[in-house]
């Protein structure tokens, strides 16, 4: 077990912010080493539920990986390698205890790498990706939702590095939080220079639905290169005063409405799953939380 | 064959001449106990004063430099002389300021400026204040406009300099604010009454001309309740090759329901470090506006932080930043919302060009007790070439549901699309492109008084030469 420096910000800012980055205490070694590589057959789903070591690579179809991540305590470091006009997509269903989850992703020349996470009620979880997009026309799409509630706790942290010429991502984060829930997201878009052509959004919407919850959001752009176009926006707050004045006045008691937008908030991300079976499980899991409170 | 934008570079020649140093007192480069106490004695300050220097020279040398930022690693400040003093001793005729003093300021359009458009100029020229008057109207309305030094030797004013110097911005804020409050030197003291608005602005201007120096000017402006004020802040420098250090302090108190409007245009010379912290404190139903125009300096910190601190208390920020050849420009804002019903908006706009560097730095924190806030933050980057580097930084920190916080930014070129709707009516290229590029810095011009938008619209100097790409 070593104390270890996770999620730092590529470009600190003021520390009494407290975003800089993170410390953890990290174990040793892996109890599994999972390898899915060209030949083998795309895995319905993985279930991890100890410290393990995942490598991904694509192959000559489409992959998609699904992978639920549900442990009392775990480090699960995830390494992707999607090679020249390979198309992956990465699914990760984040609940449990003290998850600390890193993925790493290498994208070549006309690369697709599609990321879907959803963690629910994470108690600590801290979860860092890289995707370095070092092939030309490369395209990451990102899609990652979060439900925290009572002292749940989220560290997040996604850099997307644009080396490639004409590389294209695109994040979109929604999330709610409850209760004394807190939760830091930084996304960086980094150009780097000699990406001509490249492009990157992203765009975080955060509910927030108790006056005791703390949400930190740090949307950082790097740009070195001139011909590239980026944005980022944030909207945190409130559920609009008029959308619940609007389901009241059809009847619908105030807590359902609060139910029912909070439970909207990540749908358009759950929607993004491509796999029934694993969709039904996040909207059951998502649909307990309310009958728990 | 593709044509470019060239912007020029920012023309600095009316801010390049310099005078001889042999008309000053220097004490020794470096600082040192001795140093803080020859300075306090120079300034008769009374003994609270030169006790909280010293208590300040403690801190700044148990604090780290900051871990974020653009490298201050050219700044030794064992080479900087902390204290300048001019021959020449607060005059409050122009008359009676020393020649080559006056030729600086009447070259900069100090004089003139008062003349036609001001309610009151303060001059300082490296450590001391040369010059300070307010027009009679304006001083029989209770507005009282000094130096910094003199209204802390008024008894009327003493307990009132005691009780809020450094009080928003504590020595232990950050190392140079610790260096500041340690060797801290001239700056103006504006008092206005409960009820009194002033419908002309005051201006100090900072002049620093001495190589291989330090400027700590240290402005204290209090705003009693219905009150408004419109204050004009400018810089300037010429250049030298030695590092020079400017660390000045801006503490600002808005009374209940009162506005106090902060203009900056600073032109610093290149081999300056701008490491300036600027703070407001704002009352119930009080309003800060900043307007800020960062042109100058090697290097810059700046990040002026409204303190949001009564209900419906508000805050605007305006700025633009140009970085060309040789600038590392960091500059922002930081919003704290510590009260209900307060509201901000952050509107900033950046260009780099020839190999500068330019940052936009904020933060936005509403606290738990802070509900019915909005805070909104918009910022533009425009990267003018390849070799230069343009940064956006955020961050928000919210602790209540009720509020309603947006964030957008963008950064690019020029829009190819632009340019061709406006050479569709008519324009060549070049025109086409010197007019987007002018209205990007719109922001800020169209919030300055005009004298001053065409001052800084000599500074940008957006001519456009069509050289192949």
């Amino acid at each position: 077990m070593a104390n270890k420096q996770l999620n730092l910000l590529p470009a600190p800012t003021f520390s009494w912010l407290g975003v800089n980055g993170t410390e953890r205490e990290i174990q040793d070694g892996f109890a599994d080493d999972i390898v899915i590589s060209g030949d083998s057959t795309n895995p319905a789903g993985i279930v991890i539920e100890h410290s393990a070591k995942i490598e991904i690579s694509g192959g000559a179809q489409p992959r998609t990986v699904i992978m639920n991540l549900n442990a009392e305590r775990a480090t699960v470091r995830t390494a992707v390698h999607a090679g020249r006009g390979e198309q992956i997509k990465i699914v990760q269903i984040v609940t449990g205890g003290e998850i600390v989850s890193d993925l790493q992703a290498d994208l070549a020349d006309r690369a697709e790498l599609e990321l879907v996470q959803i963690y629910l009620n994470t108690a600590d979880a801290v979860s860092g990706a890289e995707i370095r997009m070092n092939g030309r026309k490369a395209v990451f799409t990102s899609h990652i939702g979060y439900s925290l509630a009572n002292d749940d706790a989220l560290d997040l942290n996604l850099n997307i590095v644009q080396n490639g010429k004409k590389t294209e991502s695109d994040t979109t984060v929604r999330g709610v939080l409850r209760g004394h829930a807190k939760k830091i997201f930084r996304g960086t878009i980094d150009f780097r220079n000699g990406a001509s052509g490249a492009a990157g959004t992203e765009q975080e919407n955060v509910l927030l639905l108790d006056e005791t919850v703390v949400n930190k959001t740090v949307p950082v752009i790097l740009c070195a290169e001139e011909d590239v176009a980026g944005s980022h926006g944030a909207t945190i707050g409130q559920i609009d005063p008029k959308q619940v004045f609007y389901m009241q006045a059809r009847g619908i008691p105030e807590a359902q409405i609060y139910e029912y937008l909070a439970q909207s908030q990540l749908g358009s991300i759950v929607r993004q799953i491509g796999d029934a079976e694993t969709e039904a499980a996040v909207n059951r899991l998502l649909g307990r939380e309310t009958a728990d409170e | 064959m593709k044509q470019k934008t060239q912007v020029a570079e920012i023309d600095r020649s009316l801010y390049d001449f310099r005078y001889d140093e042999d008309a000053a007192d220097f004490l020794s480069s470096g600082i040192t106990p001795e140093i803080i106490r020859e300075i306090s004695e120079e300034k008769g300050d009374p003994e609270w004063m030169l006790a909280f220097r010293l208590k300040s020279l403690e801190i700044y040398s148990r604090m780290k430099m900051p871990v974020w930022g653009p490298s201050v690693d050219g700044l030794d400040m064992r080479n900087i002389v902390t204290y300048i003093r001019p021959k020449s001793r607060m005059n409050t005729d122009w008359n009676d300021v020393p020649a080559h003093i006056k030729e600086t300021f009447e070259r900069l359009g100090i004089p003139q400026a008062e003349r036609e458009s001001l309610a009151g100029v303060g001059a300082q020229y490296d450590s001391e204040l040369v010059y300070h008057n307010v027009r009679k109207e304006v001083a029989q309305s209770g507005v009282v406009y000094t130096d910094l030094e003199s209204a802390m030797h008024d008894p009327q004013y003493a307990e009132i300099i005691r009780t809020h110097f450094m009080k928003l911005v504590p020595p232990a804020d950050h190392k140079f604010a610790a260096l500041h409050g340690a060797v801290w030197s001239g700056g103006s003291f504006v008092y206005v009454p409960a009820g009194v608005k002033l419908e002309i602005p005051l201006q100090s201007y900072f002049r620093l001309n001495a190589k291989g120096a330090g400027q700590f000017e240290h402005t204290l402006i209090i705003l009693e309740k219905n009150s408004e004020l419109h204050f004009i802040e400018g810089c300037s420098a010429p250049k030298y090759y030695e590092a020079g250090l400017h660390a000045g302090c801006v503490e600002l108190y808005v009374g209940k329901h009162a506005k106090l409007r902060y203009s900056t245009i600073e032109n610093w010379s290149k081999n300056m470090y701008n490491l300036n912290t600027k703070r407001a404190l704002v009352e119930e139903g009080g309003r800060i506006e900043w307007v800020s125009g960062s042109f100058g300096s090697h290097v810059s910190y700046l990040y002026p932080m409204s303190i949001l601190n009564g209900r419906g208390a508000s805050a605007e920020f305006t700025g633009i930043t140009f970085a060309g050849e040789g600038q590392n420009l960091d500059t922002g804002a930081k919003i704290v919302h510590n009260a209900p019903e307060t509201s901000s908006h952050i509107d900033t706009k950046s260009i780099s060009k020839s190999g500068g560097i330019s940052t936009f730095r904020s933060a936005v924190t509403v606290h738990e007790n802070a509900a019915g806030s909005r805070s909104s933050v918009s910022c533009e980057s425009l990267m003018l070439d390849g070799i230069s580097r343009s940064d956006t930084i955020p961050a928000m920190d919210i602790r209540t549901d009720k509020c309603d916080i947006g964030h957008e930014a963008k950064i690019g070129r020029i829009s190819d699309d632009a340019v061709f709707y406006l050479m569709s009516r008519g324009m060549d290229e070049q025109t086409a492109r010197a007019m987007i590029v002018s209205g990007f810095a719109g922001n800020v011009s169209k919030e300055l008084p005009l004298e001053y938008a065409v001052e800084m619209n000599n500074l940008i100097r957006l001519e456009m030469t069509g050289t192949t790409g």
